[in-house]
């Protein structure tokens, strides 16, 4: 490691420890902040913004409310779905685009492989308005498949990118010796290259799902009734109808930053080395 | 291996895995890109019929204050963001790769805010900046530095504030990357370094800079490509507010089309905002193949 070659005197050490310390507390200070202001009455909060809840009072009932009363379990529901189905959907897709480009012999490959790279940089902003229009026109606005359409779509360039690199690693011995066994490319594709890829799958998909349960703008553009919004579109219609009850508005915020985080504690190691070597590569 | 080529140069097989992928996002992002570009060309609500009316709408979009604004609002929150990220994000890692207790708490501690998505952070710091009960104004106010408060989500300092939110959330994402890279630096180059009398601030900017190049090229990219489409937090906090003091070019094409229901103007901001990225991207790689050539 890094840190043995570099000799660093005590007090050096003390400093950089105190800082980090000190930075990592105005870090974490907003969410426990929200955390402990969502707990309670909206006049305590309003009194006393910095002040600690009183133990004795403590407003549990703000995250019932916001939970069952004000619809966020609606919202998180919605999310789910959306996010789920449509990590299913961009893998199944991509895993098969990045075999045909990967390992299947033809000429045009590195092209359409270019061709769908292109696809990383483009900015979202860029294709709402067309979007909106069409899915206008094909009654797909404000529905869940309308939703799922540019969230899968949005994803498969970078899928692609990652699942080629995966791909390549695979030795072409185990293909020939399945060849020669009488499988189709078909049966060696989900027999073979599919179980062998499955590792790689979790962290690409736990991104995907993340990606897709953060989105703001899609479903902010395409989602018009609240039984169909997502948890940011929801928080945000919320936010409008029930902005005067701040600290239940905390509470719903709490909720809905709760399933991240712990997916990222339960997958942290996995999610940072796919991260890192997702940039890395790139 | 005539029966390998055979097989794997099936051109139904290859048909069949490729075309989902292929049709889906062919409809899905170069077609629109084309549309926004065609429809930039029309005069259009929706309700009454398109009028064709040339480039006659990005004169319209270049004589509009508004979007001259929201262009120059896009270039500080690029540059901002470049200074804070880069800057924090590199300062903090060579904190952590010099202490060995600790580091996974900092680096989650740092990390955290990442994986949030932007509207429980809009919303958080909405509520941070407020002026009568937000969490600057009254950790002020309780250590008798009331005189400080201020309007965070003015016009004076709405864009300052924003950079601040979004170093928040993506400064540990930086970060951890250039840990990796940090710690991907070569033995045999840091001991040399050592024997030759490189220390402190020398061997930042001499050995350890120089060697991570490669992945701060990468993170200036994200940085640039992120601020070129700057959208969620503006508009969660400000919609673009006060007076458009926080309009960007992302803001401006939603306002335009799902607000006033121009969609040939927004169009117009739209295929800008492509031509744009593009000649980013492509500006980049050329700085970048340049330097590789020098080094």
């Amino acid at each position: 490691m890094f840190a043995k070659y570099i000799k660093l005197s005590p007090v050096a050490k003390a400093i950089i420890f105190a800082f980090l310390t000190f930075y990592s507390i105005l870090t974490l200070f907003p969410l426990i902040w929200l955390v402990y202001n969502s707990v309670k009455t909206n006049n305590d909060f309003l009194a006393n913004p910095f002040g600690l809840p009183q133990i004795s009072n403590l407003q549990l009932k703000n995250y019932y409310d916001a939970w069952v009363t004000m619809g966020i379990q609606r919202f998180t529901i919605n999310s789910l779905i959306i996010s789920s189905v449509s990590v299913i959907f961009s893998l199944i897709i991509s895993s098969m685009a990045a075999y045909a480009i990967e390992r299947m012999i033809w000429r045009s490959s590195q092209k359409v492989l270019n061709y769908f790279l292109s696809g990383i940089m483009v900015p979202i902003q860029i294709i709402l308005i067309p979007l909106f229009i069409n899915f206008k026109k094909l009654n797909l606005l404000d529905s869940r498949i309308g939703l799922l359409i540019p969230t899968v779509a949005f994803a498969l360039p970078t899928l692609i990118f990652i699942l080629t690199g995966f791909y390549k690693t695979i030795p072409r011995e185990l293909e020939e010796a399945a060849l020669i066994d009488g499988c189709s490319v078909y049966k060696i594709f989900y027999k073979i290259i599919l179980p062998l890829t499955m590792p790689a799958f979790v962290t690409i998909a736990v991104f995907n799902f993340l990606g897709a349960w953060n989105d703001l703008l899609i479903p902010l553009v395409l989602i018009q009734t609240p039984e169909k919004m997502t948890l940011p579109v929801g928080l945000l219609n919320f936010r409008g109808m029930y902005g005067a009850e701040l600290t239940k508005m905390f509470a719903a915020v709490v909720i809905s930053a709760i399933p991240s985080i712990i997916i990222y504690f339960v997958l942290q190691d996995k999610l940072l080395k796919g991260m890192i070597a997702g940039a890395l590569k790139g | 291996m005539k029966k390998l080529e055979r097989a794997f140069g099936n051109k139904l097989a290859i048909a069949i895995f490729i075309a989902p992928a292929l049709i889906l996002f062919t409809l899905v992002i170069p077609l629109p890109i084309l549309h926004s570009f065609y429809m930039s060309l029309f005069k259009w609500d929706m309700l009454s019929t398109m009028t064709y009316v040339g480039f006659e709408n990005y004169k319209e979009l270049f004589s509009d204050g508004i979007f001259l604004f929201s262009i120059w609002h896009t270039i500080e929150i690029t540059v901002l963001s470049l200074i804070f990220q880069v800057i924090l994000g590199l300062f903090l890692a060579l904190c952590i790769v010099n202490i060995t207790k600790g580091r996974k708490y900092f680096q989650n501690a740092f990390f955290i805010p990442n994986i949030l998505s932007s509207a429980v952070i809009g919303i958080l710091w909405f509520f941070v900046y407020n002026y009568d009960f937000g969490l600057i104004n009254s950790i002020l106010k309780s250590i008798g530095l009331d005189s400080l408060q201020q309007e965070w989500l003015s016009q004076k300092y709405v864009i300052l504030a924003l950079s601040i939110t979004t170093c928040w959330q993506w400064v540990g994402y930086h970060m951890i990357l250039y840990i990796a890279a940090i710690s991907g630096i070569s033995q045999d180059i840091i001991e040399a370094a050592i024997v030759d009398g490189a220390q402190g601030l020398k061997m930042v900017t001499k050995i350890i800079i120089p060697q991570i190049r490669p992945v701060l090229r990468v993170s200036i990219v994200l940085i640039i490509t992120g601020s070129l489409k700057y959208f969620d937090m503006a508009w969660i906090m400000t919609e673009g507010g006060p007076d458009f003091a926080s309009e960007t070019i992302a803001t401006y094409i939603y306002r335009t089309a799902f607000n006033k229901l121009q969609y040939g103007l927004g169009s117009a901001a739209s295929t800008f905002l492509f031509a744009v990225s593009i000649l980013i991207t492509v500006l980049i790689n050329k700085l970048a193949a340049k330097r590789e050539e020098v080094y």
